[in-house]
């Protein structure tokens, strides 16, 4: 388990999004899992922010995230420069489960917008294995497209579609998921907005098993706090489970939306 | 110069003075991966109920400036599954574990305290007392030094190891609170839990947290908790544990100048969970850079000018 520290590499900012590499001791990983990064800027602010691990090199002492402004927190990250002090502590949470992948057919990989670098991160698994698999990746607008660069470097071919027709296909990521299911994706993953995400489980329920990265807020990402939760039903039974150390990954199935 | 870490609570011995305050730390068992438990003075477990408890909807937290809101809601196994599937990982550790408890009547509170009473694994008992008392119309325990006493007496009669009481400091007069726990045989008293606050996000025009009202933690609350130290360690005999936005050796230190045998530290370790060991280097290095012995040697050394107007002490 790494706690830091770590250097910044470098940090590659497009509007709000923000591409950051970092350089320290990083332990082996596996796509679905995060790290709870901030700064090294004192009590505030306090807590670190759950990043989605991007890509990883533990041979090399790297790790890569995207991250969107969203509050003070993400503003301060987009804000690093090279050569400053990270602290990340991870990798941490539940992978995205591989078995249902084995089926044969295609996989459908799902993202929008910082949902996206976990697939991506899959896809990078994924190609190097040889499996072939369908990505789709869903956005308000083409300016929200995110990890282009890095899908073309797998040689990943994404399905676009926009809110706005900006860019791909006009309309929601769940057209082209209907496709992909109608042709016979063994599984879905996904993870993005809450929109989506609920989309994607609704598409996928009865037809296909879909597993979902679900994003919460989180105060210390290894289980104790119990501020992450979100409700899920198993076997009929509801209770609370944690995003950060039962998920972040959820089946479709057991997720019980607001 | 090698510094007496030890720090003693009435009957009960720390091995050190740094604690993982309850809520902060899960059972124990969840800090494993990051901290070597026996290093520390102790660990305050997460509040238990008879009944446990399944906690609030989400969202439970909201991050402040120097803090956070929270409301899970005391989520928790229950006193009878702690015991039968948490409690026997626990007893290899050379540490002081503390089962914090609740309750929202005095008999709830008494079977709980009855209950982990009996557990060898638990050095002492922490009751959280910032919980309404569904039999007086909800009024919180802790507000009123009368229901105090009666739920510290209760317990008290039913128990054999240290009973902590941890006072809320959203009380007119926390003093008189102290004063009543300590009467009614508490053994230590910790200072502070959080305080009551709420966060609203103006654009929805929403509440921050299901809730609506959360406990303050944090750096944040630091100089509230301190003061309290200060008051409530001159005005009883029992010990006084520090607790309120501890994250650095320096904010450690403040709390033992001000009058803590030992502190807990709790936000911080959601930021750094190995935030424990510098606080403890730190403690060490401040002992030897200004000839204290040992730890218990420091504790309430701050060079008091005497009253003063309107710090009523």
């Amino acid at each position: 388990m790494g706690v830091g520290p770590y250097t910044v590499r470098s940090n590659v900012r497009r509007g709000p999004y923000a591409t950051i590499t970092v350089e320290g001791r990083v332990e082996p990983s596996k796509p679905g899992q995060f790290y709870m990064v901030r700064g090294d800027w004192g009590a505030d602010p306090l807590l670190g922010r759950p990043l989605s691990i991007l890509s990883d090199d533990p041979s090399q002492g790297v790790l890569r995230f995207l991250l969107k402004i969203f509050g003070e927190g993400s503003r301060r990250l987009h804000e690093l420069e090279p050569g400053q002090k990270v602290h990340a502590l991870g990798p941490l949470g539940r992978p995205f489960p591989r078995g249902a992948a084995e089926r044969g057919g295609k996989p459908a990989l799902v993202g929008g917008g910082v949902g996206v670098p976990p697939l991506v991160y899959l896809a990078e698994a994924f190609a190097r294995e040889g499996r072939s698999f369908s990505f789709l990746q869903g956005a308000r607008t083409k300016d929200d497209l995110v990890c282009l660069e890095e899908l073309a470097a797998l040689g990943v071919q994404p399905e676009v579609t926009t809110e706005d027709g900006s860019e791909g296909e006009r309309g929601l990521v769940t057209a082209p998921l209907k496709r992909a299911i109608e042709m016979g994706a063994p599984v879905v993953y996904a993870c993005g907005p809450e929109g989506m995400l609920k989309a994607v489980a609704a598409l996928c329920r009865g037809r296909v098993p879909s597993y979902l990265s679900l994003e919460a807020r989180m105060a210390c990402g290894y289980g104790v706090c119990l501020g992450c939760v979100v409700p899920v039903v198993r076997d009929g039974v509801r209770s609370y489970e944690r995003v950060c150390q039962e998920g972040p990954v959820f089946e479709g199935e057991v997720v019980e939306w607001p | 110069m090698a510094v007496e870490m030890a720090v003693t609570l009435g009957s009960l011995r720390l091995k050190n003075p740094v604690m993982l305050a309850s809520g902060c730390c899960g059972y124990g068992l969840d800090m494993e991966s990051y901290l070597d438990l026996n290093r520390l003075g102790g660990a305050c477990l997460k509040g238990l109920s008879v009944a446990g408890s399944e906690g609030n909807p989400p969202p439970r937290i909201w991050e402040t400036q120097g803090g956070m809101i929270n409301a899970i809601g005391l989520q928790n196994v229950g006193t009878r599954r702690f015991i039968e599937e948490k409690a026997p990982r626990l007893r290899g550790y050379d540490t002081a574990f503390v089962a914090n408890f609740y309750g929202h009547t005095v008999e709830e509170y008494v079977e709980a305290a009855r209950q982990l009473d009996a557990e060898p694994c638990l050095a002492a008992l922490e009751m959280n007392i910032s919980c309404p008392n569904i039999q007086e119309g909800g009024i919180h325990f802790g507000t009123d030094p009368a229901m105090v006493h009666a739920v510290t007496k209760a317990c008290r009669e039913v128990m054999r190891k240290p009973l902590w009481v941890k006072l809320s400091p959203n009380a007119s007069d926390v003093v008189a609170v102290a004063r009543a726990a300590e009467e009614a045989g508490a053994d230590a008293l910790t200072c502070i839990n959080t305080m009551p606050a709420m966060a609203i996000d103006v654009e929805r025009r929403e509440f921050r947290i299901w809730n609506k009202i959360g406990g303050l933690s944090g750096p944040a609350l630091r100089p509230i908790a301190i003061r309290i130290v200060y008051q409530v360690s001159r005005a009883v005999k029992i010990p006084v544990v520090g607790i309120g936005g501890v994250a650095t050796a320096n904010d450690a230190i403040e709390f033992l100048l001000a009058g803590a045998k030992a502190v807990q530290v709790g936000t911080a370790l959601f930021a750094d969970p190995q935030c424990p060991y510098s606080i403890l280097d730190g403690i060490e290095a401040y002992c030897e850079r200004h000839g204290f012995l040992s730890v218990e040697a420091l504790i309430g050394q701050i060079k008091d000018p005497g009253p003063r107007p309107g710090c009523h002490e």
